[in-house]
């Protein structure tokens, strides 16, 4: 089985008049986690439930939802049977609280509903590949080479050239049955690469078809089938591609329209939302809002840049690697209520403001923002959707990131005391400890410890 | 464009550390119940003397900054009392914040010796003149002044200068500071320090000017009709410009355990060198530097006071940290062009631009050898004399500077993908069961990196406070309230 992350994105309404029952649920739960035990799930990387409130987009009432998001590994049926499995009884009494829930339903049904509820998201993973028991593992592994290393070293037998440090370690490991699974190969499948990229193919696939095509058509083949395909299929691309050029000239001129900008929020409501992500490695955040009232197509827009982004993240095969945030372990974006709200939720290294900070301490790493949450209501005036914005008034991007987050209800995140750093050093420690590795390689192997 | 900063409406402590003057002391006000009126005449007298960045230091320097609760008590309004940071108005003993810095065991807000709610300094008055038996005088005179106008003098901060311009520990200190564009060349050291990086914008450290976002930094402003005298600048919103020409001041008072570092240091297990050297050799690992001040980016082996001032050295040279280990105090507290994590040199130097603090802080107490010899202090005997740094800095924004790297360089067991090490030097400890201990220091070397585990802490916080070190106008209108 792939170990693929993906995030599950659930989006259930709630009834109008469950929704304070539901946040009252919420903190029973958040204060007895082990009543929502996700720590038995051995898919679950991170969990957040949070309750999105009621909201306005124009004259349109955006409704309480139930916001279930969690980041996994794996195959998305396999995580979402586990947690119909471990999680039924607390998830039933949840989403009793959603439209369309039957209360006393069997497993399938609620399989049913949580399928149904799914929804599309841009997903980020600063840990691909990884399923939790990896990380646990890796960090067993480590920790056990690290004992063996202050070992050796108090009793001055660790060999000072490299490479027999190496394999003194390597003896070490061999030596433990417990550690047995760290000789195995452990790199991601084929399969596993197509999981993650089989949109980009599609769409690589499709053009790689119709560039081929086209040079067929010119030098050698000669009929009217393929004539029809090129001729047809360019015309798709230019549609496609002027499409684009009309939906970014609206923005643009939305723009230009923008009245509202973020200002500075309560201190008190600050202050508590900043008591909720005051741990001292990783933390979460939810943040949702309607997205700016100008320009009718923003939604349309929204969601298409949110699926590019998505395919940045995860990397363009052949072309370019994919986006490594470095203080994120997993985020996402979500074009809710058909793109009129954005919802985002990251776990993160850090406290919320100085991960924040974080996006914009850069020209390019603002510009970025600007196309992920520059569509937000109250986010500062872009200009060509990437500049200004967060590049040019970045308090007001810390406003608007205040004045739109939400409080989690419940969040699991097993990882307390390791930043996504740690977890890739992990990683590495184990990809290269039976690798062939040559002298400088060994070298800086020996490093990570 | 470069900005030129208004430097006849600026508190001299922003361009100047007044190195030339070796006697320094803090006072710590609280503004008498009643006594506001009294203490805002007090202030009205004090413009006139303020020490300005635009005019030569006189024999005698005065600098004066508030807390929030001191605004309050001296009667700014509320409505422009709220517009002040967050930081400032929460104060540094708030809980959620001291977790944030990681103020936590020994150095709890609990513990501490001033700067808590229940007895709130209001103000700090500073003052700087020439090491002579008149300077007592000064002070007293001043303090008097000071009591007569219902300005209570909580404490007495007393400070020193050590030889060679080094801290208690024995290191060398205060070597990198930022060069601030726009001082006019006049008012500028009289050469500008070398720098690992090119200065960096005035609105990083005074409010009122572009930042290193080629923005302005949230500042405080007034409602016009609390300025009937008109004496703020206008915004460009239609307010009146409080902020303008004025800086936050972080003040941290931490003692030292000098004979615990170097017991420390001296009971490390260093192969192959006489006691005193390897506990050198290890304190400069911690540091980053040699105690004459030399980095060991660029004297990795052995200390060349030659050095002694370098400081335009990159970390991008040393990713691994064989020569300056990535938890070293230096490298956390100033990582330049080395953020790990994949970024990139440039990145990594654009985003430390964005967290630098002018350093403006005095040792105090007696220090355990004056000729300030390593080898001296650990051949002293253990004393229970107290002796510390003042840590003093000068932000635009206490949370992106100070507190960014309080939280995620100087305390996080997790800087830079290390695993459980804070600061060796100047981290509290997690109290011992804490999941996410600090009480490691990695020291890379080959083959392998050698691992100090179970480091006791060597400062410890006994007080502190955010203040508001305000301009020369924002001082008159502070002073004419209500």
């Amino acid at each position: 089985m792939h170990r693929v992350n993906a995030g599950y994105t659930l989006l259930a309404r709630l009834k109008r008049s469950s929704v304070e029952a539901a946040a009252t649920l919420l903190a029973e739960l958040d204060a007895h986690p082990d009543r929502l035990p996700f720590a038995r799930s051995a898919t679950t990387h991170f969990a957040t439930l949070a309750i999105i409130p009621r909201q306005q987009y124009r004259d349109e009432e955006l409704p309480a939802t139930l916001l279930l998001g969690t980041s996994f590994a794996g195959p998305a049926q396999v995580h979402v049977r586990e947690l119909v499995r471990v999680l039924g009884k607390p998830l039933r009494e949840l989403f009793a609280h959603c439209e369309g829930f039957e209360p006393g339903c069997d497993d399938d049904a609620l399989e049913e509903f949580i399928a149904a509820h799914r929804h599309g998201d841009t997903f980020y993973s600063g840990m691909q590949n990884l399923a939790p028991e990896d990380v646990q593992r890796h960090r067993e592994l480590r920790d056990a080479i690290e004992t063996f290393l202050d070992e050796q070293q108090a009793r001055g037998a660790l060999p000072d050239e490299p490479a027999a440090a190496r394999r003194a370690i390597q003896a070490h490991v061999r030596s433990r049955p417990e550690l047995a699974w760290a000789q195995q190969p452990f790199a991601p499948t084929f399969r596993a690469w197509l999981v993650l990229h089989w949109r980009t193919l599609i769409v690589q696939g499709i053009l790689a078809v119709l560039v081929l095509a086209t040079l067929a058509r010119i030098f050698f083949v000669h009929d009217a089938v393929v004539d029809a395909g090129v001729r047809y299929g360019w015309l798709a691309v230019g549609v496609a591609a002027l499409g684009i050029v009309g939906l970014v000239l609206a923005v643009r001129e939305a723009e230009a329209e923008q009245t509202y900008v973020s200002g500075r929020q309560p201190d008190a409501v600050v202050r508590a939302l900043a008591a909720t992500q005051n741990r001292p490695v990783i933390n979460e955040f939810v943040i949702a809002g309607p997205i700016k009232e100008e320009g009718a197509l923003r939604p349309l827009f929204l969601r298409i840049a949110l699926w590019i982004v998505a395919r940045l993240a995860e990397g363009i095969p052949g072309l370019r690697a994919g986006i490594v945030i470095p203080t994120v372990a997993t985020a996402r974006w979500i074009a809710a209520d058909r793109g009129r709200r954005l919802i985002f939720i990251s776990n993160y290294t850090n406290n919320a403001e100085g991960y924040v900070r974080d996006f914009i301490d850069t020209e390019a790493g603002a510009k970025n923002i600007n196309l992920s949450f520059g569509f937000g209501r109250g986010y500062p005036k872009t200009e060509w959707i990437v500049r200004d914005g967060a590049v040019t008034d970045p308090n007001a991007f810390i406003y608007v990131v205040t004045e739109n987050e939400r409080h989690t209800g419940f969040w699991y995140g097993p990882y307390r005391d390791m930043t996504i750093d740690n977890i890739e050093i992990n990683r590495q420690i184990r990809e290269g400890l039976f690798a062939d590795l040559d002298e400088d390689q060994t070298r800086t192997w020996l490093q990570l410890l | 464009m470069t900005e030129t900063l208004d430097t006849r409406d600026i508190q001299a402590l922003v361009v100047r550390g007044y190195g030339n003057l070796h006697a320094a002391r803090f006072l710590l006000l609280q503004v008498r119940d009643g006594r506001a009126e009294q203490a805002r005449g007090y202030l009205r007298e004090l413009c006139a003397r303020i020490d300005r960045a635009s005019e030569p230091t006189g024999e005698l320097a005065l600098q004066i900054a508030f807390t929030a609760r001191g605004l309050a008590a001296l009667g700014v309004p509320e409505r422009a009392l709220a517009t002040f940071s967050r930081e400032l108005l929460e104060g540094m003993d708030d809980d959620v914040r001291a977790q944030s810095l990681g103020d936590r065991g020994d150095n709890d807000p609990s513990r501490w010796e001033w700067g808590r709610a229940s007895s709130p300094v209001h103000a700090m008055l500073m003052l700087y003149a020439h090491d002579d038996p008149a300077f007592e005088t000064r002070v007293e005179h001043e303090v008097a002044k000071l009591e007569a106008a219902g300005l209570h003098v909580m404490r007495q901060q007393h400070t020193t200068t050590l030889r060679d311009h080094k801290e208690h520990f024995g290191w060398r200190d205060g070597l990198s500071l930022p060069n601030i564009e726009g001082v006019p060349p006049e008012r500028s050291r009289k050469k500008q320090q070398e720098s690992w990086t090119r200065p960096i914008k005035p609105g990083e450290f005074v409010l009122g000017y572009h930042n290193e976002y080629d923005a302005f930094s949230e500042s405080p402003t007034a409602d016009p009709a609390d300025d009937p005298a008109d004496l703020l600048p206008a915004t460009a919103d239609g307010r009146k410009d409080l902020g303008r020409n004025g800086t936050y001041l972080v003040y941290r008072e931490l003692v030292q355990d000098v004979f615990g570092l170097w017991r420390y240091l001296a009971d490390s297990r260093e192969p192959g060198r006489d006691p005193a050297e390897r506990a050198i050799a290890l304190g400069a690992k911690m540091v980053g530097r040699w105690p004459s001040g030399a980095p060991l980016v660029v004297s990795p082996e052995r200390d060349e006071p030659a050095h002694a001032t370098a400081n335009t050295f990159l970390y991008s040279k040393d990713p691994a940290g064989l020569s300056c280990p990535i938890g070293a105090h230096i490298r956390r507290a100033n990582p330049r062009d080395v953020l790990g994590s994949g970024r990139s040199t440039d990145d990594s130097s654009v985003m430390v631009r964005k967290h630098q603090m002018i350093r403006r802080g005095r040792p105090f107490g007696p220090p355990v050898s004056h000729a300030m010899d390593p080898r001296e202090i650990l051949a002293a005997q253990p004393d229970s004399v107290r002796r510390g740094l003042h840590f003093i800095c000068l932000v635009g924004n206490i949370s992106r500077q100070f507190e960014f790297v309080q939280r995620s360089w100087i305390v996080s067991a997790n800087f830079g993908g290390l695993f459980k090490d804070g600061d060796p030097i100047s981290a509290a400890r997690r109290p011992p069961g804490d999941p996410n201990p600090n009480d490691e220091f990695t020291c890379p070397a080959s083959p392998v990196r050698r691992k100090y585990k179970g480091m006791p802490q060597f400062t410890k916080l006994v007080g502190g406070a955010y203040f508001f070190l305000p301009g020369i106008a924002a001082l008159r209108f502070i002073a004419r309230q209500p």
